[in-house]
């Protein structure tokens, strides 16, 4: 039988659209899924318990800003931890080098990867956001623009924490490594402004924290969700807009710069016999 | 796609070499496989059977020789070429949370670019009947058995209806039928020119399945052959038995055909439940692993 051949951007697209939705739904729809829903339960709790608490002495309350911090944590533990240990496992189990036995399969699966990331991460910002906003109408965008600006800025953390995710993913060679790196990102959620203000820290570590992107991230939250005078809280009293763009960006060039290359050499080391290998390490230790 | 005449080899290799630091892997292996042909590698583990399918599907790169495989050096072959190499490894535990007919569809999207003189993907349908899988098309991979699990994997290597396929071990687990199950299949695509390269440790299954047979051992090729030429490979003997009316007579000879001539021309000999039993397949590769460790112990 002949047939009529589809072009590869579209046959690509189609594939990674399919993965995405495949993913999303054994992600969200099955046992799994409950993690999802205990996220938003965790920060509506908190900001029940946190709603009379003001920070450093000023109308703002520490419900307010967690919320935009925990969506800063959500949005890094997803994209960045969260993609390098499941790029790990793929690694491990022949997802990846399934895919390199497939035209265009690595494309594809990356393609698909970077959908199913946004629209989880998204699904994930509603599902923080709309609850706060029943509850706690004051901590909500107050415009169609606020929630657009929110959208905006998760997608912009996304794509910047994206290529960091796969860059990590690449380099990291044991779960070992792995659960350093998930520590450290929840100990940097300490210092990066999610429990409290930075500017409320000694100077050191508000230098530390300011060099990683959650605080960056979460400072573009509070923005958007936080009345205008609680920039007073934040380092230097305003919001920083252009810094925190140009932070975002420096650290969206590193994984860009970094990621395609520690990729490339990543999916170049996948063979079966290190599948093999990886089957009987897991079959006898049981990781 | 690829340029690929027709007339040339599947698969050329010359002095392929595999080190890694003082471990010399492959030695030099000069390989030649025509096309539709069904090879079969075998040879003990660790031998360099996976090392060589990995180089000839360009998942790595030899330290020395020249490969060449669909008319194309594999390590740096294009995407059209990929589209027409159809591979089955042996440890996958990938999507474990997808169902089957979800992957074949999700890799089957891959292919569509491909199609030509063939239909590609494979309709999703016919290929789960032919790996007998129809049942299992909304299982959930993970809940798959190992052997069907192992169909799945040989339906994924057969999604782009590849005009080349290799396997790994790809009956591993299976039960007596769907082994039998899976030996027309290969039958049925050998038929349309696909070319098979695959590994086995079952003898049975290399002897059912192969047009050819190449046994590696100490990083050379030691045999190489039809199934038939190597089990007349000169270890040993046919042996014919027939009941002569009172007891079960065995001889033993090199020339089964002549001897049996003679026996069936004479009119005294009361023959009965004639048979024929050559040198199987084990007995030459085991002779053959035996020497080559004698060979490698001096």
């Amino acid at each position: 039988m002949t047939t009529t051949a589809i072009s590869v951007p579209r046959t690509t697209f189609r594939a990674a659209t399919r993965q995405a939705r495949i993913d999303l739904r054994t992600n969200l729809l099955t046992g799994t899924g409950v993690f999802y829903l205990l996220g938003p339960v965790v920060v509506i709790v908190m900001m029940v318990v946190l709603r009379n608490v003001s920070v450093m002495d000023s109308q703002i309350t520490l419900a307010q800003t967690f919320l935009p911090g925990m969506l800063a944590l959500s949005v890094i533990a997803g994209c960045v931890t969260g993609l390098a240990s499941e790029l790990m496992m793929e690694r491990e189990d022949g997802t990846l080098l399934r895919m390199k036995a497939v035209p265009h399969g690595m494309p594809g699966f990356l393609l698909g990867k970077t959908l199913t990331q946004l629209l989880l991460n998204l699904i994930v910002l509603f599902l923080m956001l709309i609850p706060a906003a029943i509850f706690f109408p004051s901590v909500a965008p107050a415009s169609f623009a606020g929630w657009m600006a929110m959208t905006g800025i998760l997608i912009l953390g996304v794509a910047a924490m994206m290529p960091l995710g796969a860059l990590m993913g690449a380099l990291m060679r044991n779960m070992m490594q792995l659960s350093i790196a998930t520590l450290g990102t929840y100990g940097l959620a300490a210092i990066s402004g999610v429990f409290y203000p930075l500017a409320a820290l000694p100077g050191w570590l508000q230098v530390i924290g300011q060099i990683f992107p959650m605080y960056w991230l979460g400072l573009g939250f509070r923005q958007v969700l936080l009345p205008a005078e609680a920039a007073m809280l934040e380092i230097g009293g305003t919001w920083r807009t252009v810094e925190m763009l140009i932070v975002l960006g420096i650290w969206t060039l590193i994984g860009l710069l970094g990621a395609p290359r520690a990729l490339r050499r990543m999916i170049r080391g996948v063979s079966g016999s290190k599948i093999v290998e990886a089957r009987e390490r897991v079959l006898s230790r049981g990781y | 796609m690829a340029s690929f005449d027709a007339g040339a080899p599947a698969i050329r290799t010359r002095g392929l070499q595999m080190r890694y630091g003082d471990n010399h892997v492959l030695r030099g292996i000069d390989l030649e496989i025509a096309r539709g042909e069904v090879l079969v590698l075998l040879g003990p583990n660790g031998v360099g059977k996976t090392t060589t399918v990995e180089i000839l599907e360009g998942f790595r790169a030899p330290s020395a020789g020249e490969v060449e495989v669909l008319g194309v050096n594999p390590a740096t072959a294009d995407d059209a070429w990929r589209a027409q190499v159809g591979i089955v490894l042996q440890s996958w535990r990938d999507h474990a949370k997808w169902r089957v007919r979800e992957l074949l569809d999700y890799l089957g999207d891959f292919y569509a670019p491909y199609s030509g003189d063939v239909q590609r993907p494979w309709p999703i349908d016919d290929l789960l009947a032919s790996v007998g899988l129809s049942d299992d098309a909304d299982t959930k991979v993970s809940e798959l058995s190992g052997g069907r699990r192992r169909r799945l994997d040989v339906a994924s290597g057969l999604i782009g209806r590849p005009k080349l396929l290799f396997m790994d071990e790809p009956t591993a687990g299976f039960d007596p039928q769907a082994r039998r199950d899976f030996h027309d299949l290969l039958g049925s695509l050998s038929d349309v020119d696909t070319t098979i390269v695959m590994t086995t440790h079952d003898l049975d299954e290399a002897e059912k399945v192969a047009s050819r047979i190449v046994v590696l051992a100490d990083g050379g090729i030691i045999a190489d052959g039809s199934p038939d030429s190597l089990r007349r490979l000169k270890f040993g003997k046919a042996e014919v038995s027939w009941f002569d009316g009172v007891r079960r007579v065995i001889h033993a000879t090199d020339d089964p055909v002549e001897f049996l001539r003679g026996l069936l021309a004479d009119p005294s000999a009361h023959v009965e439940q004639l048979e024929v039993r050559r040198n199987s397949l084990e007995d030459v590769y085991l002779t053959l692993m035996a020497r080559s460790k004698e060979v490698s112990a001096r």
